[in-house]
């Protein structure tokens, strides 16, 4: 059973090259149920990749922790499996090997691990391209072979830092479906960072508003799904929308102009 | 299966040390064309060729089908060869016509300088080819030294093969050639012996190194330190320290290529990007997992060009050694022709030399190739249509039809 992730009094201190201190977290304090889809927005360089990173162990906080459950998190593991921004999917290893590379560290037995990993080719439509060398796939399939990495390690928590950002529209779209079936399917708790509010309503049950790497809101998003055109139309949305834009700094004006 | 293949390898290698001795217990027959007595065998042409044919018997009678493809390729890359090179010659007119102007170039000035520069020289200073491949090839009889090798209280005497100009016997063509194979042993065996040791440790310490950032942040300035060293100068020292035999260069050679390779390596390892390091440590895996099966892959593309680069370094060395302080070997071959002032005699040498560094090349290239095989292989025509689009696609298109 999933565990509640709770921030407590994180702060995140980096030194500038000049002496300079930076605080790219002040003192952060939040809980997230299980089975939660948590957006993080923020503009660029509030804090919100450091938040992801505290979380997954790759970067330890100055102060305060991150519980999973009753436990601290440190260092990175398999319990808070990651999808980067860049890609990350190993160009040496076939999509298959890619999506078992976590499976293999876990030494899961021989044969779960072939019917897992079989699942998740499945699960991202890849069954056709199990045997193909990463370049031979376009960037939207090789984010679903990172997806599917992740998904397939069996953590209750995945993060993913802007994962689809670099994508076109269409397959941004489309990978947004793929997300949100697994996410019925398996109920982790997926923590999204993202700057782009649509991405964010699409996706979240909630929106944790970071400027200045403080906490400035916290947005239950209790819109509809499947959250459609129309959906994302209605005066809620809007009215969500326009609380984020609020708090980022930007009017309304400034967004449509933009 | 695999037992067998290497059955088969180590087999092949030792039997081309049994094959001469079987030859050696024939020798007391009509049959052989070769004297065996009081523990000396005369070697003679009839004996080589019997060792070759042996030899080259061992995988086709034990991979004879895989054997008899190999032999039909090969039959078929020699017919279709003059079609190849028309066809290449029509695709890429430029390689051939540069190579047809240095060639020209150099015969039209040769006859040039010979005209105008007054003869104070033994051997013109840019000779014609014609000069080159008549006359110095065939002086090069005089390198025909090897009058006889001991091995395992075995004496093996060459005399049979060809008189030895250098101790007044006739020049003949057959010393030409026995004299480059000699040599090109010589110099082969110790490039061998001093790469495989240089190259194995020098992969073994940068990994190693890399491993411990502790190990990594302490040898980083020695290791560069020593890899700033002037081999060639140490050459002097190393006969005095290491003694003027097959272990001092051995040792001297892998010494050079091992510094090279283990900054190589260590830079390697340091440069494959830090998303994948991440990316397996949120994936669950442990940091030796991680070194080995994420690190050391991807530093596989920067390596292999470090494990070719050092190949050619050995090369390098190799013939440097050979030239300030060994009286056998290609790099001696050259030293000769600096003494006499033989530009005829280095062109020689030089052409000997590029075409063994380049069958290096191409043979550790072939090998490393198997590491990287998941890297889009830059080679061929097929990919330009990936890397530049539609565009490039038409294009390749069309040199297919071609």
């Amino acid at each position: 059973m999933s565990k509640i992730v709770s921030f407590e009094d994180l702060w995140c201190v980096f030194e500038h090259r000049s002496g300079q201190l930076v605080n790219a977290l002040q003192n952060v304090n939040f809980q997230v149920k299980s089975g939660e889809f948590v957006c993080v927005v923020g503009r660029s360089g509030h804090g919100k990749t450091t938040l992801l990173r505290v979380l997954a162990g790759l970067q330890p906080p100055t102060a305060g922790r991150v519980r999973l459950g009753d436990e601290v998190a440190t260092g990175p593991g398999a319990d808070r499996a990651m999808v980067f921004q860049q890609d990350t999917v190993f160009p040496w290893l076939h999509v298959r090997e890619n999506i078992e590379f976590g499976l293999r560290a876990g030494k899961t037995p021989r044969e779960d691990r072939e019917r897992i990993t079989q699942h998740w080719l499945a699960a991202v439509g890849l069954e056709d391209f199990a045997d193909s060398w990463p370049r031979e796939l376009s960037g939207g399939m090789r984010k679903r072979v990172a997806l599917a990495s992740a998904m397939a390690v069996g953590s209750d928590v995945v993060l993913m830092d802007e994962p689809f950002g670099s994508l076109d529209y269409f397959t941004r779209r489309n990978l947004h479906d793929v997300l949100l079936d697994l996410w019925r399917e398996t109920q982790k708790t997926i923590f999204f960072v993202t700057h782009d509010i649509e991405e964010a309503l699409i996706l979240a049950d909630r929106v944790i508003l970071l400027a200045e790497g403080k906490l400035v809101d916290d947005i239950p998003v209790t819109l509809p799904r499947p959250r459609d055109e129309d959906v994302r139309a209605s005066e809620k949305a809007v009215n969500i929308t326009k609380v984020i834009l609020a708090h980022l700094g930007i009017t309304e004006e400034e967004a449509t102009r933009a | 299966m695999r037992l067998l293949r290497i059955l088969f390898w180590i087999g092949w290698v030792v039997w081309l040390f049994v094959a001469p001795v079987l030859l050696i217990q024939l020798s007391s027959s009509s049959f052989a064309a070769w004297t065996y007595e009081e523990n000396t065998l005369f070697v003679t042409w009839s004996f080589l060729v019997w060792w070759t044919i042996l030899f080259w018997a061992w995988p086709f009678a034990f991979r004879s089908s895989e054997s008899l493809a190999i032999l039909g390729k090969i039959a078929r890359g020699l017919r279709n060869f003059p079609k190849r090179l028309l066809s290449s010659m029509r695709n890429n007119p430029l390689f051939f016509i540069t190579w047809a102007v240095l060639l020209i170039g150099w015969q039209v000035a040769s006859v040039i300088v010979e005209g105008r520069v007054e003869r104070t020289l033994e051997h013109p200073l840019v000779p014609g080819w014609d000069y080159v491949f008549g006359n110095t090839l065939f002086r090069m009889s005089g390198d025909w030294l090897i009058s006889q090798v001991d091995i395992f209280g075995l004496e093996i005497r060459f005399e049979q093969l060809a008189p030895y100009p250098a101790f007044g016997g006739d020049r003949t063509w057959p010393a030409v050639f026995l004299a480059l194979g000699f040599h090109s042993f010589m110099t082969l065996s110790r490039l061998v012996m001093g790469l495989a040791l240089g190259l194995l440790a020098g992969l073994s310490t940068g990994l190693v190194i890399s491993y411990w950032p502790i190990l990594r942040q302490t040898s980083w300035t020695p290791m560069n330190f020593l890899r700033m060293i002037p081999l060639l100068a140490a050459i002097p020292w190393m006969q005095v320290a290491l003694g003027p035999n097959l272990r001092g260069i051995t040792i001297f050679i892998a010494f050079g290529v091992w510094v090279v390779l283990v900054v190589a390596t260590m830079n390697s390892v340091a440069n494959v990007p830090d998303r994948y390091i991440e990316s397996a440590r949120t994936l669950g895996a442990s940091r030796p997992r991680t070194y080995f099966k994420v690190i050391i892959p991807g530093a596989m593309p920067e390596l292999r060009t470090a494990l070719l680069l050092s190949a050619g370094l050995g090369w390098s060395l190799t013939i440097a050694a050979e030239f300030l302080g060994f009286p056998t070997g290609l790099g001696y071959m050259a030293s000769i022709a600096v003494q006499e002032t033989n530009t005829a005699r280095l062109v020689i040498v030089a052409f000997v030399v590029a075409v063994y560094s380049l069958l290096t090349f191409l043979f550790l290239n072939e090998m490393f190739k198997k590491l990287v095989s998941w890297m889009p292989q830059r080679t061929g025509k097929t990919d330009i249509s990936k890397v530049a689009g539609a565009a490039g696609a038409a294009r390749a298109e069309t040199i297919h039809e071609v």
